[in-house]
């Protein structure tokens, strides 16, 4: 008996598809399947199934882009990573952890280093689009770049079957031909750009600097006050720098400056982080601390964990003065300087108004 | 979308000369690496929608939807004559739309299907998933075989596979039955 030949057969890769805007409510389960005369796009959730089909007379293009996903993906990996050899080492050092810690800790850690191998060898990540005369259809489950290519590859002899073939002279023409039309239908839009005088920006950059103050203190005196000025300065910086990322999306303001508020975000991120690790270290060590009371916390943390008995506290605290001290002055000076070049383009532009408008 | 008209899938700005490139070319306007293959309906005008032709003597049939149209096919359904306009191909059959509507209605038309109930997989899930919370299991299992046993003959998914999923949902249900009912006897026997 002849074998039955299949309606359909699989395409490689394999992805989710996001169901609702912003926030994805559901996902689904994506795969494509080859047909006889059209490409059948299967979503499935639970035992739903749901089916789209491009025909192969219809399938205009695929749009192959290329992202920067896999490699994101593969910096959180390597951060958990590091942050778990980080907790290896604290765990040693201040709860006096065993080997057991460092093999927990370390297979986690190895863990994630394996993911970032997996994440590595699978190769960079895409978002591949198909197009039809009325639509322009993603496909989930096309997320890596050498899959999508081995796809499209597959594809392209069936659709060239039902359609026929292109030349590169013939693409040339066509294209040629189209693109007369293109300006007058497709106007580039430009984005508007509103100037930021950066008056968030200097506070935030003047409040590091000013930061670096109370930790030189802590380092040499151990009091409560200085430990409360030091936090009082930093959650106004983290005030400040919210705004500051706020008014500087779609600004004029150049790109060292937003560069340097971003990595202020991290590395407020990392000191919090830090911070958190070392109050349960304290709490460990002095298990008689009430540690819903904040306030006798803070006094313990000023007065029990000094600078110079311990190594930790020292490399913490020269980590937080190095990066207030380079990120301040560094933000400062661009800032200046982005205004300098604002207060001359204006002065060239308009010379009558000697004076750069206030910023918006 | 526009006949011949490719658009960066970042920032929708028209790229012409990176088409059916052998390797990634980057867009001039976002900076991302893109690859396109393009294929010849993209340069393809879209064929204007018939109307039908209007009556000239009596003697011509007409459209059974339309009387005043000139009739020029019959239905592969249910044998109407029909019009240009109510003329719809679909995989090289001629239909009406009464038959399309009902075609898809009865799932005989499987190319215009959807939306599937795979009830195999529902099946082998009922069988499987609340062991997890086992005491369920009272109530899931003989449920799984109720679906599995109902829904034999229900076509699964529209990829072709075996019963194979109804199968081992009556033989994962099947156990659980049997030992809700071991572990109900002991409980009157002892």
């Amino acid at each position: 008996m002849p074998k039955k030949e299949k309606d359909y057969r699989r395409l490689p890769g394999r992805g989710l598809r996001r169901i609702g805007g912003a926030v994805a409510v559901a996902k689904t389960r994506a795969s494509l399947w080859l047909g006889k005369d059209h490409l059948l796009s299967m979503d499935t959730m639970w035992f739903m199934e749901d089916y789209k089909r491009f025909y192969y007379r219809d399938i205009q293009a695929f749009l192959i882009r290329k992202t920067a996903r896999g490699k994101i993906i593969n910096l959180v990996l390597s951060i958990l990573a590091a942050l778990m050899l980080l907790l290896a080492v604290l765990g040693g050092a201040f709860w006096g952890w065993g080997r057991e810690g460092w093999y927990i800790c370390g297979g986690i850690a190895l863990f994630f280093l394996l993911m970032v191998g997996i994440n590595a060898l699978m190769g960079p990540t895409c978002i591949c689009h198909l197009q039809t005369a009325v639509q322009r259809e993603e496909l989930p489950s096309l997320t890596r770049f050498r899959t999508a290519r081995k796809a499209v590859n597959r594809l392209k002899p069936l659709i060239e079957t039902a359609q026929g073939t292109l030349s590169p002279e013939e693409i040339q023409i066509q294209s040629a031909q189209m693109s007369q039309n293109i300006p007058a239908a497709i106007p580039p839009a430009p984005k508007p750009v509103k100037h930021e005088h950066g008056r968030f920006h200097e506070i935030l950059f003047y409040l590091l600097l000013f930061d670096s103050v109370p930790i030189v203190f802590d380092i040499f005196y151990d009091h409560v006050a200085l430990t409360l000025c030091s936090s009082l300065v930093s959650l106004a910086a983290c005030g400040m720098m919210i705004i500051a990322l706020i008014r500087q999306h779609g600004s004029d303001i150049t790109r060292f400056v937003r560069g340097i508020t971003w990595v202020t975000l991290g590395y407020h991120g990392v000191i919090f982080l830090l911070g958190y690790i070392v109050s349960v270290v304290i709490t460990v060590q002095n298990p008689e601390i009430n540690t819903n009371n904040q306030w006798e916390m803070m006094k313990v943390v000023s007065t029990k964990m000094s600078a110079m008995e311990s190594p930790w506290i020292m490399g913490l605290h020269f980590f937080a003065l190095i990066f207030s001290l380079s990120l301040g002055s560094l933000g400062l000076a661009s800032l200046y300087r982005f205004r300098r070049d604002y207060r001359v383009a204006v002065s060239k532009y308009h010379p009558s108004s000697e004076a750069a408008p206030a910023g918006t | 979308m526009n006949r011949g008209w490719i658009t960066c899938s970042k920032c929708k700005v028209p790229l012409q000369d990176f088409l059916n490139a052998p390797d990634l070319t980057v867009c001039p306007s976002c900076g991302v690496g893109m690859q396109i293959h393009v294929f010849p309906s993209l340069f393809r005008n879209l064929m204007p929608g018939q109307t039908g032709d209007t009556l000239l003597t009596d003697q011509e049939a007409s459209c059974f939807y339309h009387p005043q149209k000139k009739a020029v096919i019959t239905c592969e359904g249910c044998g109407r004559f029909l019009c240009a306009l109510c003329d719809v191909e679909l995989n090289e059959q001629h239909l009406c739309s009464t038959c399309l509507e009902s075609g898809k209605k009865k799932g005989k038309l499987k190319n215009l299907e959807n939306h599937r109930m795979v009830y195999d997989g529902m099946a082998l899930t009922l069988a499987i998933v609340p062991l997890l919370i086992w005491p369920f299991t009272i109530i899931t299992a003989p449920a799984a075989i109720f679906v599995a046993i109902r829904y034999w003959k229900a076509p699964t998914s529209i990829i072709p596979r075996s019963k194979l999923y109804f199968i081992l949902a009556i033989l994962f249900a099947g156990l659980q039955v049997a030992g809700w009912i071991y572990f109900i006897g002991r409980q009157f026997t002892h």
